[in-house]
């Protein structure tokens, strides 16, 4: 089982594509990461609850800024910008024949496809120089922007999640009051 | 000069690596100093709060770094030609056994089964690390090994033509989607090549291990070093900025000195405290 989930050329197909990796790994964490938290014994109630809304919040924030910001804007205008720069450069000539990032990463999954190591060859520094800017783009957005964003949210997310508590702690209170009510009529 | 040459080197080692490790460490390393910060910077946060938090996003980030890039790193190197040659070696009895359709297994000899059952660990190591992972200029595997892993992906090739064509991938998010799922640990797929497989095992170890470290492994960690880390903090914090101590200010009157009285403080009872010694020049105490 463990050999045949490796080694599954279809697994390996989608963890190579950027939206699954994100996504796969953005959602564990969204879970993950405030459950523990809240879990945890050193903490006091209050920071525990603000470290982990702001992680629920922020783990969000990210999967949609990827979605609307860093596939969008970093890799498309950031392959125009390398294309600008770099394709007169000697280990970048591949890029003048590609007007797209798209149709650059197309002919490069040909290319990888055919086995020939001259061919792959043309791709790698192009194809690391999108990856690096990539990274860049991401970094700022999901790092600097990201948080302030996150810091304008946590507060009111931190009301309203307080208010869903204290009315499901408020309508167990009243439940119980009644409770206590009926078996005070009954005696 | 330097600078254009390390501009290579990375656009080299990221183009040649399809792996999520580096780009997902490199996020963390963003987050490692951005993240406290921002959280430091919330006005409307309680001190407490802030610090609870920013230690928390401070560790959570440092230990993931440290593993995505250590941990991945060994289980790569280690785990990724023995599960290589496990797959081989687990093909290899489907078809002696006749279980894969459309694969007769009277085609290979005993000698075919022995290439793919038996494989020299070091040799395909090195040569598939070569091919995978290192510049032309740094390669190691010898001229004997190279023609060896040949050989084996001749074989391999061989056993390939026999498979019948995989199924084609329907067209349609959705019916791709059940494709793969249906798909995903399918033995009967066709064999891979050696070069193939060791890069999409590669693959799949990075990103299973990372999945791991990020729900099972990290946030128990952080629970568990978060407390001496605050301690860790809040010290450097007070060696930084060390408090300020009033000077005690003397009693004027030390015959008025309370702890005195508690210190001689023998008992109560209904009308007030009872004290054991009464030198208390000065101050009469009413009721006893």
């Amino acid at each position: 089982m463990i050999t045949a989930a490796m080694s599954s050329p279809i697994f390996s197909d989608a963890v190579q594509n950027s939206v699954f990796q994100v996504l796969s790994e953005g959602s564990l964490k969204t879970v993950a990461r405030p459950l523990f938290t809240l879990v945890d014994k050193n903490g006091t109630p209050e920071s525990r609850k603000y470290s982990a809304v702001k992680e629920f919040v922020f783990q969000t924030l990210s999967l949609l800024f990827y979605f609307v910001l860093v596939r969008s804007l970093v890799e498309q205008k950031g392959y125009k910008l390398i294309k600008k720069v770099l394709e007169n450069k000697p280990d970048f000539k591949i890029l003048k024949n590609h007007a797209t990032r798209d149709s650059f990463m197309e002919a490069r999954s040909l290319a990888l496809k055919s086995g020939i190591e001259s061919e792959e060859a043309k791709f790698i520094h192009p194809k690391g120089a999108i990856e690096a800017l990539n990274i860049l783009g991401s970094g700022i957005i999901l790092t600097i922007l990201a948080p302030k964003v996150v810091m304008q949210m946590v507060h009111p997310t931190m009301k309203q999640v307080d208010k869903l508590f204290n009315k499901e702690k408020a309508a167990k209170e009243q439940k119980n009051g009644d409770v206590f009510q009926k078996s005070e009529t009954k005696s | 000069m330097n600078l254009q040459k390390t501009f290579k080197n990375i656009s080299y080692k990221l183009g040649s690596s399809n792996d999520s490790d580096i780009a997902t460490a490199s996020l963390a390393a963003f987050k490692l100093f951005f993240i406290p910060v921002a959280t430091m910077s919330d006005k409307k946060a309680t001190k407490e709060q802030k610090e609870y938090a920013a230690t928390r996003d401070f560790l959570t980030e440092l230990i993931a770094l440290g593993t995505y890039v250590g941990v991945t790193r060994e289980f790569k190197r280690h785990g990724t030609t023995p599960l290589c040659l496990s797959y081989y070696k687990k093909k290899a009895k489907l078809i002696r056994d006749g279980k894969i359709p459309g694969v007769d297994p009277k085609l290979f000899t005993e000698e075919d089964f022995k290439a793919i059952e038996n494989i020299d660990k070091k040799s395909f190591k090195s040569v598939m690390i070569d091919i995978n992972h290192r510049s032309p200029e740094k390669r190691i595997a010898t001229a004997e090994e190279k023609k060896y892993v040949d050989g084996l992906t001749n074989v391999v090739k061989k056993f390939k033509k026999a498979f019948p064509p995989d199924p084609v991938k329907p067209e349609g998010r959705i019916a791709k989607i059940k494709y793969n799922w249906k798909n995903l640990f399918n033995k009967n797929l066709s064999i891979q090549l050696p070069k193939d497989l060791y890069k999409n095992v590669k693959l799949n170890i990075s990103q299973m291990v990372i999945w791991t470290l990020a729900v099972i492994v990290i946030p128990p960690m952080c629970n568990a070093l978060i407390k001496p880390a605050m301690k860790k903090f809040q010290q450097m914090q007070e060696k930084r900025n060390p408090k300020f101590n009033a000077p005690v200010k003397l009693d004027p009157y030390p015959s008025h000195n309370t702890q005195m009285y508690e210190k001689n403080k023998t008992g109560n009872n209904v009308f007030g405290t009872i004290y054991g010694k009464t030198y208390n020049n000065g101050n009469m105490r009413v009721g006893i």
